[in-house]
């Protein structure tokens, strides 16, 4: 890592070839003293390869060290192969030469055991053994080598080979080749590269018979589904005998050979392939003609079983391996001893690669429990799950009481393509804990604990994204790989975790319910009393108590609980002991300093960061204080902060910092003197899960791995936030179960909005007589009081619009109307959701109205949207409309408004027609009874009669509100609370997608584990069509606003959300605003690129800076990769620079910073690894930032970390001057809205990110850029200015009351609601100066000079009023809201009446 | 907490190791020729084995010591008081007929590394049949293992290292870290650099009198820690009973605490 790796003994240390890191390293000389050690150690203990140590260029430098092969070529793994030949001396004997290439290292150990004894023994022939495990290849230099060994071998050999672009190197290297080869042997592998077989006259593709081809059959069906391929070809081996009848003898005799080699290969150990290279060598090979080998037939072992280190043999049957395990004399097991099944991987078996393995069951042993380790041979591992897991007695439980996967893979369907139904539906019958752990595979054990990345990306796609799939939890890295021999092994520490914690889960299905402890966690930031308990669009602890009630209700021991929820915030909030109300929230423990170090393992590491305990956060210098509450076995915990939001100096420069001491007494209190049989924490979201670690595979360091300890975690998680839920159960082990966001409704229109739209009323009804001026007049009046002239152009007075044609006047009018409308239909959450409570039926309506809204062409049968078909009625197309719309014409305004009212009350009266009395969804039976007797019609036919689009396309009708049925039964079917106590009991949780309910419905109902989607899957065909319309109108507006001159450079910001709700639109526009096109494999995995040309694209391909979050970073590096690419590809073009920005630019910067072009053209940067966010967000929070400068520092000195696809295993590189060089061109920031839940104000993400002013700052000419905010919220996407935008959310949210109000009912909550949004708001004013005036002002009215209100939140919430008053005074001090003295004076005197109220001096 | 015993330990070869028994079976008090073969399979050893001059080693007889035939005073505790005894005074003892005379030869000779070998070897010989077959020892064997032929082992590497290695010695070692393996695999040296990697087997490791105390002998921790628990926690070392089957996983809260807690 470059970043870090700056100097050693305070000279620059220098990255290979490039100059570019070089300045970097001499500007960055003064490194922190970190750096070096790393450096030092890499050296030391890395891997232990000859590193290029002394340079080319001499000089001033002594010591060079090329940081780039420390991985090597920055590629994921720098074992080199190599190590891994076997010459023989030939002594007089034939001499064959082998090559492998495999994608399970556990092959390695084997062949090289095998090919030694070929060398021991035999007299006639001896091997030479050169082997590469398949992402080797990737590296140019192993790639040369290995074609030069195909070159000269005798017999090739590859197996599992379902990575598209080492498949293509493969067949690169080894079709010329196969002519020579005596023997091309590929076992399952893409079809590409099964061509490759070659045995005799056998080939995979004419392997005929008679008729029907087995082997033609298969390669159709791989090509077709791409999975079970493996299971198969099993199939096929078994079925081949009988094929075989059917051929001329000689080729029956290859395809035998094919078949028995396949045997061997399958068998595995040593002794098969030994003799699978005997006898292929004596039937091919023209050296080794006429010898006997006398080769053993294949030893062959059960495809599906049960195994234990010290069993006999393998089982084949449950009750056969318990008779022996009964009987077993070393270990005696408790009568109730949990029991966990583990699923195992045969080739590891096989080939003797158990070590790790042997080091689980042995682990899980010495702790008490049983174990039944399964495996299967095939890519299905539901399988043995049937098979094995349930009582064998045959009572249909399950007898395991957890499943720990260790074989990384998904449960069905390994490395090429899983099926997650199929997993699930296995699971969900088993319902038990499913732990999927996983083993190194690409990377050595010392490779793994020196990269900052943790876990090779392509191994996270394969084998913590997919599992996820599956319902997946706790992706623990517990077995390396041996640099030397390939071999797996146990990572001792990572064992006694992951079996610690497996039996944990177990327990819980063991333990009674009356003694089972709980920790609920809840949050609390930015740190202060006002905001405990915060967690996006829920009502915590209204939640909590529901949840408290329903726990007694099963059973569980919670003792004298409040007798409402107010009593349960003062129990936290309040130290029950203090006479005055005070700062504290009630000492549920203090723990000495003594007892602390004792507990805390690690307690000693966080002295680096913050000294000696106790220190002076959760503490009051003695003791470490851990805040909150217990009832009965419910401990009710207030989780501590990160510690340092306060402290610019901290902000600023910490990379990555620890937890306070503070921090993690809290969890050791949870976990060793609480004693929590599992956490909740409550709701999104928290800062465990954001401790400093690795991304994903922790090691025994990595904080949030250390502070969850034991303890198995259940995580409510908002629906909504796929990609932040995934960092949770990726980093904090979290069982997420998923709630629903609160129900949307329109924003309807309040005040002088709402006068606004009467007078447009009565304008369309009057426009063509005498009173229309005046009425139009009028109407700008009101526009303008509403502030509405910075989105509407407006005249400039009366006289203009006297001297107004009907036309213009229509066109100003609808320019209003349209605004109007824009603010009315916004959706947006209405209050807080409360756990365990559904939305009623009418509060659906809204929600479903927008399900309506949308086209789903993918959906079968394909549904077309409401809209679409009430516009087709009247012989118009809805796109039309939008655009008619979006243009202000008066006319398409106003008859998009009628489509949206008889969408509304369709859905409306739908909903009616399913509704129960007491408001819920049901049968509603007089509905039920005169439809049965034939009498009643559809209801959205009711709703549509007598409207112009009472034709509209019945069969389409109802193919649509069949959907919405399915739609509004899901809604209010959710699973939040018996989720939990299911989890609770030790039972599985069932996964199920995260996003945004509207755009997929899949995500309904709620209580189910969240899980994000494929990364390699995205982005998708429909996102990759819907990028380019919101790229179009995104050039095509700033064009206009130009003077006809696209921008140069566009600043984009790419969020893991996002990009999960839309399937990746945000990173396909990226995409598109280069100009070239991410295509998918054969296996539709989209890891490919096509450059548009000009001539298709008709515009210049326009640079971009790409800024990804940190969650995206952890979410999608193969995507950074795959944009790196991209971008370096358009940089490559060699076009006519006006027609390529990113050339032109990357060309300019090459001369400039003295470095390649591909290297200038770096693009894609984000935070360094383990960090998150800019830190803005926290400052501005916390109000402890001087002034924009040291904003702007921030977001610079964290975000300049690049990804460079030529060296993806290095991670995030400090590259500050390349990313200031690129910022210095950008005209555009922009980022997109992806759900109307979360909007610009309702959190700190959005101008955290925004780059806006920092742009400025950077430009020659100091110019603002402009700034855009795409909505694909709804089905007429809009790309809006930030201003626009900003404008729109301050109307439907802070300043209307629908939506204030919504947030007051819950109280406590509410307030800190409000007060967050206004100091979002003025964040933007901090990052993009976008911010009006008029919006403080209104604000202001609203919240402080009504006392009414004032006081309201004063009672509800005086902590969160207190800030609230605070962000205003801020707000002018900072010249952000020009307020009027008597503002001012107001707030500071409530400022002070705040003081006193929390002071407690009445 | 800084600490991680992340790599594995010892013996890479259990293939072999298995092949070699499976040979010595055939041709009985085969073990030497399991040794050859195990030496041709390390072909890239370097260092390590250089320093085998006895003399540095220092076991001078000390016939006035007192005789170490099992007593009382073998626990922890001899490690510390540390009476120079004679390799050729510590009586061979077996409950289960395993032939200690040749790894005491080669204590005697200084030959560490083959020692060390040849320690394995008499410890999967001495855990039983499932273990010569399966050709490792699974942590459970541990406690059937005599304590004659614990200590015999133990008392053989403490007088040839003058009470440096041994397997007393590294529990005394273990005990002082809290039972913590990182610590204690720091503290003997099988871990090297920031991230504390273990050390490739058989090459990095110091076979000589001058490796850190608890150096040697080695025992694999491919198949996790339990193993050297168990040997750890045996009764010959440990005069409480051993606490096994999962002592530290269970404690009165149900949550998981160190063993160390609760003494």
């Amino acid at each position: 890592m470059q970043g870090q790796a700056q100097s050693i003994a305070g000279r620059p240390v220098v990255a290979g070839s490039s100059s570019t890191a070089r300045l970097q390293g001499r500007r960055n000389a003064a490194a922190a003293p970190q750096a070096t050690r790393k450096v030092t150690s890499m050296v030391a203990a890395g891997p232990r390869l000859p590193k290029p140590i002394g340079g080319d260029s001499g000089g001033d430098e002594p010591l060079r060290i090329s940081l780039g092969e420390g991985m090597m070529g920055g590629g994921f793994t720098n074992v080199d192969p190599e190590s891994r030949r076997v010459v023989p001396e030939a002594n007089g004997r034939t001499k064959l030469k082998v090559v492998y290439v495999v994608l399970e290292a556990q092959y390695q150990a084997s062949l090289s055991a095998a090919v030694n004894k070929i060398n021991t023994h035999r007299k006639e022939v001896c091997v030479e053994l050169a082997g590469y495990l398949l992402e080797e290849l990737r590296d140019a230099k192993n790639f040369e080598k290995f074609k030069k060994d195909v070159a000269s071998a005798n017999i090739f050999i590859g197996s599992l080979i379902f990575i598209e672009e080492l498949a293509d190197k493969i067949v690169e290297a080894v079709g010329p080749a196969r002519e020579t080869l005596d023997a091309c042997l590929i076992f399952p592998s893409m079809p590409a590269v099964m061509k490759l077989n070659k045995l005799g006259s056998f080939s995979m593709s004419q392997l005929g018979g008679g008729g029907k081809s087995a082997i033609g059959e298969f390669m159709k069906n791989m090509r077709q589904q791409n999975d079970n391929f493996e299971e198969q070809l099993l199939k096929l081996v078994r079925t081949l005998p009988k094929v075989l009848k059917y051929l001329p003898s000689d080729k029956a005799q290859d395809a035998r050979n094919y078949v028995n080699s396949l045997q061997y290969w399958l068998g595995g150990n040593d002794e098969n392939l030994e003799n699978l290279i005997l006898n292929i060598a004596q039937s091919y090979s023209p050296a080794c003609k006429g010898i006997d080998f006398a080769p053993a037939e294949p030893e062959l072992f059960p495809d599906v079983g049960l195994w234990h280190p010290l069993a006999p043999h393998m089982y084949e049957d449950l009750k056969e391996y318990l008779n022996w395990y009964d009987t077993r004399k070393d270990v005696k097991f408790e009568k109730d001893a949990p029991v966990i099944g583990l699923v195992l991987q045969r080739s590891h078996l096989v080939t003797g690669d158990h070590g790790h393995y042997d080091g689980v069951v042995a682990e899980l042993e010495a702790r008490g429990a049983k174990v039944v380790p399964v495996f299967a041979g095939g890519l299905d591992f539901s399988a043995p799950v049937k098979k094995f897991f349930y009582d064998p007695l045959g009572s249909g439980r399950a007898f395991v009481n957890c499943v720990v996967s260790l074989t990384g893979f998904a449960l069905v369907g390994g490395p090429a393509r899983q099926d997650a139904p199929k997993a699930v539906e296995a699971l969900k019958s088993l319902n038990v804990p499913y732990l999927v752990s996983l083993p190194l595979v690409f990377q050595t054990t010392e490779e793994w604990l020196d990269s900052e990345l943790g876990v090779h990306p392509v191994q996270v796609a394969l084998q913590v994204a997919l599992p996820e799939l599956d319902g997946g939890i706790e992706p623990i890295v517990f077995a390396g790989r041996d640099s030397n021999t390939g071999k797996s092994h146990s990572l001792p520490d990572r064992i006694d975790s992951l079996c610690s914690r497996a039996i944990n889960w177990a327990k819980l299905a063991k333990k009674e319910k009356r003694e089972k402890k709980l920790a609920i966690t809840v949050f609390s930031f930015p740190p202060d009393k006002g905001n405990v308990g915060t967690a996006a669009y829920l009502n915590v602890f209204g939640s909590i108590y529901r949840v408290l009630k329903d726990l007694r209700a099963d059973g569980y021991n919670v003792g004298d609980l409040p007798a409402n929820e107010e009593g349960l915030i003062k129990s936290v909030l309040t130290q029950a002991e203090a006479k005055f109300n005070s700062a504290d929230l009630n000492i549920a423990y203090k723990m000495s300093v003594d007892e602390y170090q004792k507990l805390c393992p690690y307690a000693e590491a966080l002295e680096e960061n913050w000294g000696k305990p106790p220190g002076n956060l959760n503490s009051n210098g003695q003791e470490l204080l851990i805040y909150g509450k217990q009832f009965g076995n419910v401990f009710i915990g207030v989780q501590p902060t990160f510690g340092y939001e306060g402290d610019p100096m901290r902000l600023l420069f910490s990379k990555s910092a620890s937890p306070h001491h503070g921090f993690a007494a809290y969890y050791t209190y949870l976990e060793k003197i609480f004693g929590a049989d599992a956490v909740l924490h409550f709701g999104t979201h928290g800062s465990l899960e954001f401790m400093p670690g690795k991304q994903v595979g922790m090691s025994g360091v990595c904080y949030p791995d250390s502070l969850i300890g034991t303890i198995p975690n259940l995580y409510y998680y908002a629906a909504n936030n796929p990609s932040e839920a995934t960092i949770a159960k990726r980093r904090s082990y979290a069982n997420t179960i998923s709630y629903l966001t609160p129900p949307a409704e329109n924003a309807g229109l309040y005040k002088g909005l709402k006068e606004l739209k009467e007078l447009i009323s009565s304008y369309q009804s009057m426009r063509d007589s005498g009173r229309a001026v005046a009425i139009c007049a009028t109407i700008i009046e009101t526009a303008r009081q509403c502030n509405l002239d910075k989105d509407v152009k407006l005249p400039e007075d009366d006289e203009a619009v006297k001297n107004m044609s009907i036309d213009e006047r229509d066109a100003i009018v609808g320019g209003v109307y349209r605004k109007l409308m824009e603010i009315e239909s916004r959706l947006l959450p209405c209050g807080l959701h409360v756990v365990g409570c559904p939305p009623t039926a009418e509060e659906a309506v809204a929600t479903l109205v927008n399900i309506a809204e949308l086209d789903r062409p993918d959906n079968n049968p394909p549904i077309r949207g409401l809209p679409g078909l009430l516009a087709a009625a009247i012989g118009r197309d809805i796109e039309e409309i939008y655009a008619g719309n979006n243009k202000g014409v008066l006319a398409d305004v106003d008859l998009l408004q009628q489509i949206t009212e008889a969408c509304r009350s369709s859905v409306r009266e739908f909903v009616k027609d399913r509704t129960g009395f007491d408001g819920r969804i049901g049968t509603n039976w007089l509905a039920q009874l005169s439809k049965s007797l034939g009498l009643s019609v559809e209801p959205w036919v009711r709703a549509l009669q007598g409207t112009q689009f009472a034709s509209a396309d019945r069969q389409e009708l109802i193919t649509l509100f069949t959907y919405l049925e399915f739609c509004l039964n899901q809604v209010v079917r959710d699973n939040e609370l018996g989720a939990l106590r299911e989890a609770l009991e030790g039972k599985y949780t069932e996964p199920g997608p995260g996003g945004d309910p509207i755009r997929n419905p899949g995500v309904l109902p709620t209580g189910k584990n969240i899980h994000a989607l494929d990364p390699q899957s995205i982005p998708t065909a429909a996102a990759l069509k819907n990028a380019r319309v919101v790229v179009d109108r995104l050039l095509e507006r700033q064009k206009d606003e130009m003077g006809g001159k696209y921008p140069e450079s566009i600043a984009v910001v790419l969020w893991g959300t996002d990009n999960i709700k839309t399937y990746g639109e945000s990173l396909a526009q990226v995409c598109m605003m280069v100009g070239v096109k991410p295509v998918p494999d054969a296996l539709g995995r989209v890891n490919k690129l096509e450059v548009i040309p000009l001539e298709e694209l008709g515009r210049p391909r326009i640079d971009v800076v790409v800024n990804c979050s940190g969650v995206f970073r952890d979410l999608f590096v193969n995507q950074m990769n795959l944009l790196d690419r991209a971008i370096k590809l358009a940089a490559e073009q060699d076009e006519p620079l006006e027609m390529n920005f990113v050339r032109k630019h990357a060309l300019e910067q090459a001369e400039e910073l003295g470095v390649s072009v591909r290297d200038a053209a770096t693009r894609v940067f984000s935070n360094a690894s383990g960090s998150y966010s800019s830190n803005v967000n926290l400052a501005v929070e916390n109000s402890s930032w001087s002034d924009e400068q040291q904003l702007q520092e921030m977001y610079l000195s964290r975000k300049s970390f690049a990804f460079n696809s030529d060296r993806p295993g290095a991670g995030g590189e400090m590259n500050r001057d390349v990313f200031t060089a690129a910022m210095k061109t950008v005209d555009v920031t922009f980022q997109n809205l992806d759900s109307s839940e979360i909007s610009l104000t309702d959190v700190s993400h959005y101008f955290d990110s925004d780059p806006t002013k920092l742009v400025a700052g950077l430009r020659d000419d100091g110019k603002m850029p402009s700034a855009f905010i795409a909505d694909t919220t709804t089905a007429n996407a809009q790309v809006r200015s930030l201003g626009e935008t900003v404008r729109l959310d301050a109307r439907t949210k802070l300043l209307n009351p629908k939506w204030y109000e919504g947030m007051l009912s819950s109280g406590y909550e509410g307030v800190r609601e409000i007060q967050k949004r206004l100091t979002n708001t003025m964040g933007w004013s901090a990052t993009s100066g976008m911010v009006d005036n008029w919006v403080y002002d209104e604000a202001n009215a609203t919240f402080i000079e009504d006392p009414e209100m004032a006081q309201r939140l004063m009672d509800a919430n005086p902590n969160s009023f207190r800030k609230l008053v605070a962000t205003f005074l801020e707000a002018n001090g900072r010249g952000y809201w020009d307020a009027k003295p008597e503002q001012l004076e107001r707030l500071r005197q409530m400022y002070m009446d705040v003081e006193d109220k929390i002071e407690g001096v009445e | 907490m800084s600490l991680v015993a992340a790599s594995l330990a010892a013996p890479q070869a259990p293939g072999l190791a298995a092949q070699s028994r499976r040979q010595q079976q055939q041709q009985p008090r085969g073990r030497a020729a399991a040794l050859v073969v195990r030496a041709a399979d390390a072909p890239k050893l370097s260092g390590g084995l250089t320093t085998t001059n006895s003399s540095l080693l220092g076991p001078k007889p000390n016939l006035g010591s007192p005789s170490l035939g099992g007593g009382p005073s073998l626990g922890p505790k001899l490690s510390t008081g540390r009476p120079q005894v004679s390799l050729d005074d510590v009586p061979l003892k077996s409950g289960v007929e395993v032939d200690y005379s040749k790894l005491r030869d080669l204590l005697k000779e200084g030959k560490w590394r083959e020692a060390e070998d040849e320690t394995r070897e008499v410890l999967i010989q001495a855990a039983g049949k499932g273990a010569v077959k399966r050709g490792w020892v699974y942590f459970s064997e541990i406690k059937f293992i005599p304590v004659d032929d614990m200590r015999t082992l133990d008392e053989l590497w403490k007088a040839a290292s003058g009470g440096k290695f041994g397997y007393s010695v590294q529990r005394e070692i273990w005990l002082q870290n809290r039972k913590q393996w990182p610590k204690f695999f720091k503290a003997i040296d099988w871990v090297v650099g920031e991230n504390n990697v273990y050390r490739k087997w058989p090459a990095e490791f110091n076979y000589s009198a001058d490796a850190p105390k608890g150096h040697l002998p080695l025992t694999n921790a491919l198949r996790g820690t339990r193993l050297f628990e168990a040997i750890m926690e045996h009764e010959a070392y440990n005069k409480t009973a051993p606490t096994m089957g999962g002592s530290s996983g269970s404690s009165s809260n149900g949550a998981s605490q160190p063993g160390w807690l609760n003494k």
